[in-house]
């Protein structure tokens, strides 16, 4: 019922006597979302014990081959297993994003919390230089940052966590100067705790939440950022088996008539990403109650 | 504020912008293992010629600010070096894919435009079964990278059905068109997504508002009602959003062109820096920089226009 | 009876609930009331009560969800039978609607001219003519410059003026019945003297029909040929506002008026009716109010009283003949009713 003016006005004393069980509260979607991001990064953790081949031992008879029983996934155009690079691949698709907001997150938490406690000019310069850092594609810190350290996971990394800082320093900004007007900030420092100690023990929990929510937003914007310069040969680099990299050399063999690795590799990449959206809408809309 | 000032005032923002830009993507240079010279020098064989050619396009002798300054002047009047692979003068490397880039932008657009609000509007207006389906069509296409979406595109229809070229940009305009209507669906689809979210959003929340039932209490016919109060007030975020989204685009099509092999500024910027063509790289960043700051200028001085709350100094009352 | 020019006879409305919405549940129930020709009507109760939701009713102006049953009678016209160009019609030249807060209730993107003319433009008045009509009817509420004020947003108007101009949309359309639903309630107690009086000068001027809901019993009392007061989605009392003033039937309506804070007595604690306000269907058998009832007896609790005629009005209360009227209407020494 869209909120047209009603003059209801429900007693408290009014409860549904039955509580909807916790996985509905919690939603069906957002469910299904942690079993698969669960199942993809314990088989990425687990990756020895649960590929049935090396990823990388090429083996040029069976190359090109379609779905079978000995290759469920089928073959590359090197022969190598479609399905153990998938397992093995989600190592670098999954765990170079996560270094990349853990970094973010973390210094965006220091300059956020910084300008909105301190306020004043450190708040202004701060954010000055956001604003500016904001200016630029993010896409295109990476691309410079690859262009002077040389293609690889580690300047990827690093160029990425220079774009990624800048928004997650403006969320916590907006959230931390929420919660610096709250009556009990004011009480702890009348009661002479000093300023870093509040930020520490008092404001920072409090905006755990919005942490949280952002940080597993921005995971599935870097998770494509980096699948995408791995894509472009910029990033991850061959043989390490990687999902953008499975996605440039499938395209290739589909042109010569075998789809079976890029519609794999792409599925896999849009699943997690698609999961990890899901789960960090539901974190945000609970931010937000 | 009156309006020369607005605009002044933000030209010169602009302008700082871009100066800092320009700053770092020049400077960015001397951050190389190795210093400058043997970054610029990469693998080529370091012949003495080629390290005098380097050390002269690059005043690599100079100190550092006259180094970027006479850098600057040259690129404001359009001498942007020369490419270090092509032989070639970088301005005129740039001006014959910028068409391709451009007109994979404009195309990438109307389909933004057109899906994104179209089926934002749709669901919004439409209780029921539809938002539902939109929503989800909607996550699927937000969680697919445009190289994903580009490669599959190329499986499923180039490769597949046939009904489209799987490379290159064609010649000739409807020729074009064609060669350019994967790519674009590619670039477009996320942020269409995007766009149908943020517009449904902002209609819903709209149409719950208390002027609206004001509206319909005097008897205004619906369609009236939805136009002239629901979607122009609720236009007014979706503005920012389409802003931002086609300044984001710009970068989008660095990942696009490369997927389907068009000769557009962002496959020359990917090879460019693969092969280290470092005066490539400076002016097609600094370009796409510039692209993306005016169109920020741009959504800026409409948002202002379009809600008349907002004084220009960009505070609401 | 049969000629006035509202009636509700039987009127329920439900809302969804629980869990997907897929109970209703009561909020108003069994409303009936009428209005004649000229005649204000105020319709008084808590939040909770009902009243907004009567006064939206009359104009069939509902939320999604939200379903009623009963009959609504303008000058004639089933108004829940209504097609949809007749209720159009019926919402623009007959029956017109100001709100509590006009802020929230008026387009703030568009000036303020904008939304005065547009009720007129929207059947065929030309701008220019439009624009003329509004600005007299602008001095009409006391704003003077109106020209200029029309040029202006909402938001650079304070509360007052915009409720002043939301009564000028209201009447321009020369309505014969106008909903106001609280609407002073958001303004300060001099404001509210003002809009009243201008409400009241623009009834005497063109024979206004109204239906005032407030909390305020005494303003509405003040202000209104008769009063009716609302308890979880019913109607208890209906009187003229002199009789009201002086011989409650209902005590609720009693507990409304002794609890009201008088600006001569000294007291050390207010008086206040024990409990909290209910909704329709928070209400059980028997009667609703008697659980916070000073007078209730154990046949209170048991059936739902009719609401049935006594002299001069009607009251719904089991011991409505035995209290005759004799319930006190201001508090007398310190405690509570």
């Amino acid at each position: 019922m869209s909120g047209v003016a009603t003059s209801m006005d429900h007693s408290p004393s009014e409860r549904s006597p039955r509580r909807a069980p916790w996985w509905r509260r919690v939603g069906i979607a957002p469910l299904c979302a942690i079993v698969i991001l669960a199942v993809m990064i314990l088989a990425a953790v687990f990756a020895p014990l649960v590929a049935p081949y090396n990823p990388n031992t090429p083996d040029l008879l069976a190359a090109l081959q379609g779905p079978s029983a000995a290759h469920p996934l089928g073959t590359d155009a090197l022969g190598r297993d479609t399905l153990s690079r998938l397992i093995y691949g989600g190592r670098t698709t999954l765990l170079g994003p996560i270094v990349v907001i853990l970094l973010s997150t973390v210094l965006g938490l220091l300059l956020g919390v910084a300008a909105a406690w301190r306020g004043g000019s450190i708040d202004t310069v701060i954010s000055r230089i956001v604003d500016v850092l904001f200016s630029i594609p993010g896409i295109v810190f990476a691309l410079v940052t690859v262009a002077i350290l040389g293609a690889g996971l580690g300047s990827v990394v690093i160029g990425l966590t220079i774009a990624y800082t800048p928004y997650a320093a403006r969320v916590i900004r907006g959230g931390a100067l929420r919660e610096r007007r709250m009556p009990y900030i004011s009480a702890a420092w009348i009661q002479g705790r000093s300023g870093s100690t509040i930020a520490r023990r008092h404001l920072v929990p409090n905006i755990r939440p919005l942490i949280l929510a952002q940080a597993v937003a921005a995971l599935g914007f870097a998770v494509i950022d980096l699948a995408s310069m791995s894509f472009l040969g910029l990033g991850v680099q061959p043989p390490t088996p990687d999902w953008g990299l499975m996605v440039k050399s499938g395209l290739d063999s589909a042109v010569r008539g075998q789809p079976t690795e890029v519609i794999v590799a792409s599925v896999a990449i849009a699943l997690f990403v698609g999961a990890v959206t899901v789960l960090g809408d539901r974190l945000s809309t609970g931010v937000n109650k | 504020m009156s309006w020369p000032r607005f605009l002044v005032k933000r030209v010169l923002a602009l302008l700082v912008v871009l100066l800092v830009a320009s700053l770092l993507v020049y400077g960015s240079l001397y951050l190389a293992p190795g210093g400058p010279l043997s970054f610029l020098v990469g693998t080529r064989s370091a012949t003495p010629e080629l390290i005098a050619q380097v050390t002269a396009q690059y005043h690599l002798n100079d100190p550092f600010l006259v180094r970027y300054f006479t850098w600057l002047a040259d690129v404001l009047h359009g001498d942007l070096g020369r490419s270090l692979v092509y032989r070639e003068a970088v301005s005129s490397l740039i001006a014959s894919r910028f068409l391709t880039t451009l007109l994979l932008v404009v195309y990438a657009t109307v389909l933004i435009l057109l899906v994104g609000l179209g089926t934002g509007i749709w669901a919004a207006l439409r209780r029921g079964v539809a938002g539902r389906v939109v929503t989800g069509w909607n996550v699927a296409s937000l969680s697919t990278p445009a190289f994903v979406l580009g490669a599959l595109l190329i499986v499923v229809f180039a490769l597949g059905l046939g009904w489209f070229p799987v490379y290159g940009s064609g010649s000739g305009f409807g020729d074009r068109l064609w060669h350019l209507t994967l790519p674009a669906i590619a670039l477009a689809l996320s942020s269409a997504a995007y766009l149908s979210r943020i517009s449904s959003a902002s209609i819903t929340s709209e149409m719950g508002k208390e002027h609206v039932e004001t509206a319909m209490s005097r008897g205004l016919p619906r369609k009236l009602v939805v136009r002239r109060h629901v979607l122009r007030n609720a236009s007014i975020p979706v503005i920012t959003v389409v802003g931002l989204t086609i300044a984001g685009l710009v970068a989008g099509t660095v990942v696009v062109e490369n997927v389907f092999a068009l000769d557009g500024l962002g496959s020359l910027l990917v090879r460019a820096i693969l092969q280290r063509d470092y005066a490539v790289v400076q002016a097609v960043v600094l370009l796409l920089t510039i692209v993306f700051v005016l169109v920020n200028l741009v959504v800026d001085v409409l948002y202002s226009l379009v809600d008349p709350r907002l004084s220009l100094d960009g505070d609401a009352l | 009876m049969t000629d006035a020019l509202l009636q509700v006879s039987d009127l329920t409305i439900t809302v969804p609930a629980g869990e997907y919405g897929a109970d209703r549940r009561p909020v108003v129930s069994g409303v009936n009331l009428q209005i004649g020709a000229g005649e204000a009507l105020g319709l008084v109760g808590e939040s909770g009560s009902g009243k907004s939701m009567t006064a939206r009713a009359v104009m069939r102006l509902f939320a999604p969800g939200v379903q009623a049953t009963g009959t609504v009678v303008f000058d004639g016209c089933e108004v829940f039978a209504m097609e949809d160009d007749q209720l159009r019609l019926l919402r623009a030249h007959r029956i017109a609607m100001i709100f509590q807060d006009p802020r929230a209730h008026i387009n703030p993107v568009r000036t303020v001219g904008a939304f005065l003319i547009e009720g007129l433009c929207a059947s065929g008045v030309s701008t220019r003519d439009a624009e003329r009509r509004v600005t007299s009817l602008l001095a009409e509420v006391g704003i003077s410059d109106g020209s200029r004020r029309m040029a202006q947003l909402p938001h650079e108007l304070s509360g007052g003026l915009l409720q002043r101009v939301m009564i000028a949309s209201a009447v321009a359309m020369d309505p014969d019945l106008l909903l106001a639903d609280e609407p002073t309630t958001a303004l300060d107690v001099t404001t509210q003297s003002e809009v009243m009086a201008i409400l009241a000068q623009l009834r005497t001027e063109r024979g206004l029909a109204l239906l005032f809901i407030t909390h305020d019993l005494e303003l509405a009392a003040a202000t209104c040929d008769s009063t009716a007061v609302m308890y979880a989605g019913s109607i208890v009392e209906r009187q003229s506002s002199r009789q009201l003033l002086t011989h409650p039937y209902h005590p609720y309506s009693s507990g409304l008026m002794v609890s009201r804070p008088d600006l001569d007595v000294v007291r050390q604690r207010l008086p206040v009716i024990e409990g909290q306000p209910i909704a329709a269907f928070e209400a059980g058998e028997g009667c609703a109010f008697a659980p916070r009832c000073g007078y209730s007896q154990p046949a209170c609790l048991a059936t739902t009283p009719a609401l049935v005629a006594v002299q001069g009005g009607e009251v719904a209360c089991h011991r409505a003949s035995e209290l005759q009227g004799q319930l006190p209407t201001a508090m007398e020494g310190g405690g509570d009713v």
